[in-house]
């Protein structure tokens, strides 16, 4: 999955649940974003972000624990 | 007197009785290719006492065995020769066979259900005011609502369309070509229906079976078929038919019936007597959940099945009645609501929508959350041109 699909993605589950919108800088800033606490995900939102993930990579990001940063998503799904 | 049409071709009961003449051997299996073929072995085995197994011609693998290790065939047979349509009809009636057919097998593996060809003649109404009746054939042939739609056609000498698996186009055409009078399907199949811009004159009687219908759709119904009396009926393999309404979704326990079924927690339990061959225990659990709306509990609306309901965070959800509120939205034409595990939350809310309107995730969301608690709006809403069905036409929910 690359970046933009990832924000896509990701700016999705915010508009849906009235969160704010990520704004991308660059990419180390991107992976940086924590996704409860710079985000605001609830546990909710991260199952919605594992089911969409999983219906574009065939990979569950959480199966092996919880994830917390964007950056840790990119390396299950890489 | 026209007996069965299928994709323009016309066959009449003088013809099906010449045909079921030419026959001299035959096989307990009944296999579904191609439709007449399949309701003339069936009726020849009927004819001369032979038992039934209905297959589907895509069985499935466990199916297969059941296939391998029941055939037998049958040579060499000489048959009384039938001279005309009361001939049949005494043989049918006067027949010691079974009918053979499986369970969906929504639970599990695939279940072998016998039932006598009395049981089916018992179970269809036959009466001077059906003889004139044109049916769309709607249902798959080798499940009990297929068969008992075939014996309530032929036992009152009715013209059948075949229109099983037809599209939206084929039927109305048909059903505005040959002036059908009576059609029974699933809710799911006349879900399909939609856009509901047309107007079908002729038919008289629409029958749903097989799931649970909504008031929306019951409406739609009236509307596209504006001469129609609706009937629901609450069916299942392993009985027939057991319940019929005509007022809406409301159900009757009928006099016929009343020491038959029985309520434990508001589940439907039918007595063995109602049930097929060789049933053992003494009441069969349906799994069928009720509402009763009459202090003396002989009126109820159906609920869900046991089926339909999942635990999610410690809140018990009606998957059925997330689906009725998502129907009620504009534009919506289908509705699959289901679970999947999750990583995070142990199980999270899916729903497959077919709508004619464009709504982004977030306005179905919010429409969704002015009718339902939080909990039971679907996390993940997926926007798709079709839902799959069953091979007995239902939503397909696992």
């Amino acid at each position: 999955m690359e970046v933009n699909k990832l924000l896509e993605v990701l700016n999705e589950i915010c508009d849906e649940n009235n969160l704010e919108l990520i704004k991308f800088k660059d990419i180390e800033d991107f992976k940086s974003l924590n996704l409860k606490n710079d985000i605001g995900f609830d546990s909710i939102n991260l199952a919605q972000l594992t089911v969409l993930i999983e219906d574009e990579c065939d990979v569950d990001i959480f199966e092996d624990g919880l994830i917390e940063t964007v950056g840790e998503v990119f390396e299950k799904i890489k | 007197m026209k007996f069965f049409n299928h994709d323009g071709s016309c066959c009449s009961y003088t013809d099906l009785i010449q045909r079921l003449n030419n026959i001299n051997s035959s096989s307990n299996i009944v296999l579904f290719n191609e439709p007449l073929k399949f309701f003339t072995q069936l009726l020849f085995n009927i004819c001369n006492n032979i038992d039934s197994i209905l297959f589907d011609n895509d069985m499935s693998e466990s199916e297969k065995e059941f296939y391998e290790k029941d055939l037998i065939l049958y040579d060499n047979l000489y048959s009384n020769k039938i001279n005309d349509i009361n001939d049949l009809l005494n043989l049918i009636y006067n027949s010691k066979s079974r009918i053979c057919i499986f369970t969906s097998g929504t639970t599990g593996k695939p279940k072998k259900v016998n039932h006598s060809v009395s049981k089916f003649v018992e179970m269809s109404r036959v009466d001077d005011k059906y003889k004139n009746d044109i049916w769309s054939f709607l249902y798959n042939p080798t499940h009990m609502a297929g068969i008992q739609v075939f014996f309530q056609a032929l036992l009152n000498q009715n013209f059948i369309i075949f229109l099983f698996k037809s599209t939206r186009k084929q039927f109305i055409n048909s059903c505005n070509k040959y002036s059908v009078t009576s059609i029974s399907a699933t809710p799911t199949f006349f879900r399909l229906l939609a856009p509901f811009d047309f107007k079908l004159k002729s038919i008289k009687k629409c029958t749903l079976g097989g799931e649970k219908s909504d008031l929306n759709l019951n409406n739609n119904l009236k509307n596209i078929f504006p001469c129609t009396k609706l009937y629901n009926i609450y069916a299942s393999t392993e009985a027939g038919t057991v319940f019929i309404s005509t007022k809406g979704n409301l159900f009757k326990v009928m006099n016929s019936t009343i020491d038959k079924v029985k309520f434990i927690d508001n589940e439907i339990f039918l007595h063995k007597t109602l049930m097929y061959e060789n049933y053992k225990e003494e009441w069969f659990p349906t799994g069928d959940i009720v509402e009763f709306t009459n202090e003396s509990k002989t009126e109820f609306r159906f609920l869900s099945r046991n089926s339909d309901t999942v635990n999610i965070g410690g809140n018990r959800i009606n998957l059925l009645e997330i689906e009725s509120e998502i129907y009620k939205i504009k534009g919506v034409e289908n509705v699959l609501v289901y679970t999947l595990e999750n990583s995070v939350i142990g199980k999270v809310l899916v729903s497959k929508i077919v709508t004619s309107i464009k709504y982004s995730k977030k306005e179905f969301k919010l429409q969704l959350k002015e009718k339902l608690q939080s909990y039971k709006v679907p996390a993940i809403i997926k926007f798709v041109n079709e839902i799959e069905v069953t091979r007995t036409g239902k939503i397909k929910r696992n």
